[in-house]
């Protein structure tokens, strides 16, 4: 194992030891690399297929045909297969499917034993391509701890999340909530966080009672509050009623007490409100009486008592009640005073990977442009999403307009809850769609709270098992997409910036999205040894800036969510059939010489051709982002700039292109930038 | 302190109210009597009070109670209680209001008999106690008759039935008496080029430099040819010397009139064929013309490739199919029913055609296109009459090649040239006067829903934006504007003469659309106009007259300037073969259907599409089935479950707007500076306040702002009280921004 304490000139070799590189094995020795390595990546098989150059390192499978490029990390693939006799067809899990001809059957035999072996699942995280990546990272600066805050530590946003997040969100520790360390070092549920906030007079000893009558022990626990009105959102799993029907007055005491701790806690609008402000809140109310026709919800409640607390649950009646027969279940109205239970219908991770599958398919064998739509709608892939996209507002508007808390759970707690929970906080709080809110919310309610990343994208070791796979978190980024498409300003960050997210979900180059939870990854010491995500995307790229956003916009988003409004999120299952780039001299003609700095030079990747797989997906500047980032530390700067200076020829031998992004997230960038050329020019 | 927080809380009213409106006490209109603002000419024909209209048919029997009076121009509603004037709309139609329909706009009537929905149509025997409208422009009116007189509901019922559904004579078009008691305004300076001049077809010619191979003929002076085709036109040059008289005897029948012509000299023509039975001094018209098609098959002339629409394209039949189906998507009642529909909606849109007629025609385009700009020849398309598919197809070629038809008065003068001039039959198309439904068919509208599906691929290459589209739309229905109420130049003048003669008055001038003062004021024009449009370096719309003096210069230059096409031989060789087919008119299929053209149209299209867009040059469309979309704003403008507040394209365009602004201010203070006092003409940026909370629809949701309530979550309306209980929300968020 490697020591951060050990001295750092000792270290780095051990760092790379232990990954060291395989031989090359070349099919014919003129044959080049023909892209640029990343650290610690090397090289395994370099060959011929028709046209084509093909090459598989530990990272990727990379293709460079005449004019156009295909490069995907092997993580990336779900199933290589052998088509008429001399074609390869690979899918990959971000619903792209890439072909690649070869002259004979043998040599397509030996590609296919080749890449499957390649994409078989590891049999230790060690084997993933993010520890090599990270170990030799640390080899390339001298400075040992800078790198390694570069590289691994998000910032101190997301270290400090919970903390931070507990006081923006004005929680009162003193007399209504508190901070539990009942599952410091994970002792009484793995999947969840270590710190959980619950109502300040619930005792451990109870938390205790009431994990025993939940799945996974997921209990009832607050992840929102809102400032204006402190309704709040908590999240858990089923209970465990089973057909016996059993009860456990601990957990109906806490589900109650949340509501309770609402009222006591008010929001900064109820506390110093005047009897006017009542009225028009009851206005409101009663304009929004719109659930009742969806959720057949009576809310009346009384004054003066607690709102009355929602239970979402996700799933349909019927699947919660046949949920009963594994020892689940739903809660009983009845047991529950003052709450009222609520059923989405979401469909569970089988259906979603059904429409997924078939989405893939409609989307690599595109139907004839006039059967496009019903092949669409044969998907259901927008119809779910309509439906995660309703939760979502039903629980928003029941924060926001009501003031009513709201209890989240589906099944596990783990795939449709964080759905619903993370998309209808995007929707309350601006806060969540700047980059920096957006990161502390894939962490805190992905990550911390157990999204099975390891089972669900099919990167966990050992598993075989095709049935845990779903894009659930794929679905969620949509969603987020149909949000940043119908309020295009209101959002911090672009498209590239969703695009990018996705294929590092599957990448497996950052050690974010590996894991199945927190325990894990503090067992496998993930945030160690591997770089994260957050590095990429940082606040500080402007790559990922959404030129349109309007900052002080502080509004509650209603989006519409009927099917309607709904786009297929082109740039990630489309992206050849996306509008066209804008020509490179063009924009020269239309950017004021300023602004043709580095923040702009996401433009490059307009010189690429466009092909109907991805372009080169991550090349030098991957590897070197962490060193341009623009860190807290002003000293930091200078000696990252030498870096990023001396590593400039190398750039200009892949293909000149400062950063590559893949064609999607290129599209993305492209659609503002279109705006914004046609914009800028008439003023210069 | 915490039961005063939760005790300020009223309990929520959670009850939806059903009592229908007559156990409503009615607001009568106290002494104050609302009448209708009547445009010169606009004659009130009935009228009913205490009619109650539903703001949205949700179950919820929301409304106002006013008068319901329809005028030979338009079914209007007058609200008893006015909107207060300070929500006076941004963007305000000046002939119609919020609540008027034209009569030309109703689509179809519906009465509610005993909760069952019926048809209206010619004589009444029973009248209903629920109206519903639903106009051509997507909007859906609910009018509750119960509270009404009985008299006053016969006559107005009866009225707007006979007034909108029963067919009308040419002459009593509300038309004519709003141009003769209309004030003479003189004629505002618009740049649209009309083509009803000899010069502005020799203009055209000079500005796409076709004049070397094309001249404009004055034979039809006095429809001596042909009533279809417009008094002056443009031929090949050889060609009418020789065959004048023949023409006269086919009515204009054979004759390739050119539309426009390509950078490289190919140009596109159209014609309509002989008739198929043909009498004897008809079968000597082949002979004659066979020499035309040789001479304009040989140089200087590009190879002609002939292309016959009717067997490539849908019917007139098939697009008025599609498009009954598919508007009846848009119009809808309720929000259970558009609930209901959104779960099976993209069958449903696919069951209508429409997109796939859309996507035929933009593929058709852009085959011509294909054979103009890379193949170098000319294309000739051939329709009966050439007056409907015709100019859908010619004038998407244009706007897609000829970057000045897309800047507005570019589009406008395309419009003039291939649809008013060009003799597309507006009055029958639209059934404007319900004499027969066999030749209604939108052939204007899927011209317009092309280049919206043009517009939203590329907005930066059009000066135009959406809002114009729609609004060019709407103003097929509005009956002041002569442009869009003609069948040909030939039946606008005679009718004309007709009047002139009757009146002894001065002889009046008609309106013309283009002329969009008359409908906006010019802030509202001002959302007509793109902002992010690229406009080009040398913008040579503004300076024409220089611009055509250097083509004028252009002229002497020698025929022999454009290449030959290398597959001249080859296809010399077929013309006597090509020709026999033309007359035998299966010509089209020949050609079309040979797996050469499908090739070349791929890569054509392929690698048009690597490259990246110059938005001043040729411009192709996106036409895999993502990317035909459905016109949100014309056709879901109305429904409030379709708004967004704060979203929306409309939130770009508004970002740009300020952004624009803050550089213009920015600009202007340099010059400031450099005390360069020579400041240009601010020109007017058009602001939208409030910008974070526009809505989506905007400019036409605002018209309906009086729509309260949400029927499901996703709704997003919001009353008067909620917009300032959100403004204060905002204030109380201040801290939180700054904390982040």
């Amino acid at each position: 194992m490697m020591g951060e304490e050990g001295p750092p000139s000792l270290e780095y070799i051990q760092a790379k030891d232990l990954f060291p590189q395989k031989e090359l094995v070349k099919e014919e020795e003129s044959l080049q690399v023909p892209f640029t390595v990343l650290q610690g990546e090397g090289v395994e098989y370099l060959g011929h297929a028709n046209d084509a150059v093909i090459a598989i390192s530990n990272y990727r499978l990379h293709i460079k045909f005449k004019d156009s490029v295909i490069n995907v990390p092997l993580r990336m693939m779900e199933s290589v297969e052998c088509r008429d006799m001399f074609q390869l067809h690979i899918v990959c899990k971000d619903s792209k499917v890439i072909r690649c001809h070869f002259s004979t059957f043998k040599q397509c035999q030996e590609w296919l034993k080749r890449l499957t072996r390649a994409i078989a699942r590891p049999a230790k995280p060690e084997d993933l391509f993010a520890f090599a990546y990270h170990a030799w990272c640390l080899g390339v600066c001298a400075d040992e701890e800078d790198q390694h805050a570069h590289l691994c530590r998000p910032g101190d946003h997301v270290r400090y999340r919970f903390q931070m997040e507990l006081a923006r969100m004005g929680f009162d520790l003193q007399n209504v909530w508190r901070v539990s360390d009942i599952n410091s070092n994970y002792k009484l549920c793995t999947s969840y966080p270590q710190k959980l906030l619950v109502p300040v007079w619930i005792t451990d000893k109870e938390l205790e009672n009431v994990a025993s009558f939940r799945s996974w022990k997921r209990i009832p626990v607050v992840v929102y509050r809102h400032l204006r009105n402190g309704a709040v959102i908590a999240r858990c799993s089923q209970p465990e009623i089973s057909w016996w029907g059993w009860r456990n007055a601990d957990d109906e005491y806490l589900v109650t007490s949340i509501a309770k701790a609402c009222a006591l806690n008010p929001g900064a609008k109820a506390a110093n409100g005047t009897a006017q402000n009542g009225t028009s809140e009851g206005n409101e109310a009663c304009d929004t009486d719109f659930d009742s026709s969806l959720t057949a919800c009576s809310g009346v409640e009384n004054a003066g008592a607690p709102q009355k607390l929602l239970i979402l649950d996700a799933r349909s009646y019927t699947a919660a009640v046949a949920n009963r027969a594994k020892g689940g279940g739903c809660e009983c109205e009845e047991y529950y005073p003052n709450c009222e239970v609520v059923f989405m219908g979401m469909a569970n991770i089988h259906a979603i990977r059904n429409s997924f599958q078939y989405l893939r398919a409609v989307c690599s064998q595109m139907p004839d442009p006039s059967n496009w739509l019903s092949a669409l709608e044969s998907t259901k892939w927008l119809q779910h999403l309509s439906v995660m996209l309703k939760a979502a507002v039903l629980v928003s508007n029941a924060v926001d307009r009501e003031g009513r808390p709201v209890l989240i759970h589906c099944s596990d707690g783990w795939d449709r809850t964080p759905q619903i929970v993370a998309l209808a906080k995007i929707l309350l709080d601006p806060y969540y769609r700047t980059m920096e809110g957006f990161q502390v919310l894939v962490e805190s309610d992905w990550l911390d709270f157990g999204h099975k990343f390891g089972d669900r994208c099919g990167h966990q070791e050992k598993v075989e098992d095709q049935n845990e796979q779903c894009p659930v978190f794929l679905q969620w980024l949509d969603a987020v997409h149909q949000l940043l498409k119908q309020f295009p300003c209101l959002f911090e960050f672009n498209e590239a910036f969703l695009v990018k997210l996705v294929q590092h979900t599957y990448s497996c180059l950052y050690g974010t999205f590996l894991g199945n939870n927190p325990f894990e990854r503090e067992m496998h010491n993930i945030y160690k040894r591997t770089c994260s995500v957050w590095s990429l995307l940082r606040a500080g790229n402007k790559n990922f800036h959404n030129l349109l956003y309007m900052a002080s916009s502080e509004q509650v988003l209603h989006p519409v969510c009927h099917v309607r409004a709904l786009h297929l999120w082109t740039a990630v299952y489309l992206p050849a059939s996306s509008p066209c780039p804008l020509g490179e001299e063009g924009m020269e003609l239309y950017l004021p010489s300023g602004s043709q700095s580095q923040e702009f030079s996401g433009r490059s990747l307009d010189r690429l051709p466009k092909t109907r797989s991805m372009d080169d997906l991550l090349s030098a500047c991957d590897s070197s982002s962490p060193l341009t980032r623009t860190s807290s530390d002003p000293n930091l700067n200078n000696h990252c700039q030498e870096v990023r200076v001396s590593l400039e020829p190398r750039y200009a031998s892949t293909d000149g292109s400062e950063l590559l992004l893949e064609e999607g997230s290129a599209v993305a960038v492209r659609e503002t930038q279109k705006m914004m050329t046609g914009f800028l020019f008439p003023l210069m | 302190m915490l039961s005063k927080a939760a005790g300020g809380r009223p309990a929520k009213p959670s009850f939806v109210s059903y009592v229908s409106p007559e156990e409503i006490h009615i607001k009568e209109p106290a002494g104050k009597e609302v009448n209708p603002y009547l445009l010169p000419g606009e004659l009130l024909l009935c009228e009913a009070s205490t009619v109650f209209k539903y703001v949205q048919e949700d179950g919820s029997n929301r409304g106002t109670y006013g008068k319901l009076v329809c005028t030979n121009f338009k079914v209007a509603f007058l609200g008893y209680e006015s909107a207060s004037d300070d929500n006076e709309p941004q963007f305000k139609n000046k002939v119609i209001g919020e609540n008027d329909i034209t009569l030309h706009c109703i689509d179809q009537i519906y009465g509610v008999y005993d909760e069952k929905k019926k048809s209206l149509y010619g004589q009444l025997k029973k009248y209903p106690e629920k109206l519903i409208i639903y106009s051509k422009d997507f909007r859906v009116f609910h009018f509750c008759l119960r509270c009404t007189k009985e008299e006053e509901v016969k006559r107005i019922v009866s009225g707007i039935v006979h007034h909108s559904q029963t067919p009308k004579l040419l002459k009593r078009l509300f038309l004519f008496s709003y141009a003769s008691a209309a004030p003479n305004s003189p004629d505002a300076k618009n740049r649209t080029v009309m083509f009803d001049t000899f010069k502005d077809w020799h203009e055209e010619l000079e500005r796409t430099k076709g004049n070397v191979k094309y001249e404009v003929v004055s034979v039809n002076e006095g429809y001596r040819v042909s009533e279809k085709l417009p008094l002056y036109f443009v031929v090949p040059k050889p060609f009418l010397k020789s065959v004048t008289e023949s023409i006269l005897v086919h009515q204009g029948r054979g004759i390739p009139i050119w539309c426009w012509s390509c950078h490289n000299g190919a140009a596109l023509l159209k014609m309509s064929p002989f008739p198929k039975e043909q009498d004897d001094s008809a079968l000597q018209m082949p002979k004659l013309m066979d020499g035309i098609y040789k001479t304009i098959h040989a140089p200087p002339y590009e190879v002609l490739k002939m292309d016959d629409l009717s067997s490539s394209l849908p019917s007139l039949q098939d697009i008025q199919t599609a498009y009954t189906r598919f508007k009846q998507l848009f119009l809808i009642d309720n929000s259970a029913h558009f609930w209901d529909t959104d779960v099976k909606w993209f069958s449903l849109l696919e069951s209508t055609n429409w997109l796939e007629i859309i996507r035929r025609c933009l593929k058709k385009a852009i085959e011509v296109v294909e054979q103009l700009e890379r193949q170098t020849t000319n294309v000739l398309l051939i329709e009966e009459n050439a007056s409907d598919l015709c100019c859908v197809i010619s004038s998407l070629v244009q706007v897609m090649m000829d970057s000045y038809c897309r800047t507005k008065f570019g589009f406008q003068s395309l419009i003039q040239k291939e649809w008013v001039i060009g003799g597309h039959s507006f009055l029958d198309r639209s059934n404007h006067l319900r004499k027969s439904d066999k030749e209604e068919a939108p052939v204007f509208l899927l011209f317009l829903d092309c280049v919206w599906q043009l517009v939203q691929q590329y907005p930066p290459a059009f000066e135009f934006t959406e809002t114009y589209l729609t609004v060019l739309s709407d103003s097929l229905y509005i009956p002041i504007f002569s442009t869009f109420f003609f069948n040909s130049q030939h039946q606008k003048d005679t009718i004309m003469s007709g009047e002139s003669h009757n009146a002894q008055s001065s002889p009046f001038r008609l309106l013309t659309v283009w002329d969009w003062s008359v409908q906006f004021e010019p802030k509202a024009q001002a959302l007509l106009n793109n902002p992010l449009y690229a406009e080009k370096p040398k913008p040579d719309k503004s300076q024409r007259k220089t611009t055509r003096f250097k083509h004028h210069r252009q002229l002497s230059l020698p025929l022999t300037q454009t290449k030959s096409s290398p597959k001249r031989g080859f296809f010399r060789e077929e013309t006597d073969h090509l020709i026999k087919n033309i007359l035998g008119k299966r010509i089209s299929k020949l050609i079309n259907s040979s797996e050469e053209l499908h090739s070349n149209f791929r890569e054509f299209y392929d690698s048009w599409h690597c490259k990246p867009v110059d938005f001043h040059g040729l411009l192709l469309p996106h036409i895999e089935g993502p990317e035909i979309k459905v016109w949100t704003q014309r056709y879901l403008r109305w429904i409030p479950e379709a708004q967004l507040l704060g979203g929306g394209t409309v939130a770009i365009t508004a970002k740009f707007l300020d952004v624009m602004e803050e550089v213009q201010k920015l600009q202007k203070q340099m010059d400031e500076e450099h005390s360069q006092t020579a400041a240009e003409d601010a020109d007017a940026v058009p602001t939208l306040r409030n910008s974070a909370r526009l809505s989506s629809l905007f400019p036409f949701a605002l018209l309906q702002r009086h729509s309260l309530k949400p029927v499901l979550p996703t709704s997003t309306w919001k009353d008067l009280e909620d917009e300032e209980d959100l403004a204060k929300r905002d204030d109380e968020f201040v801290d939180l921004s700054g904390a982040d």
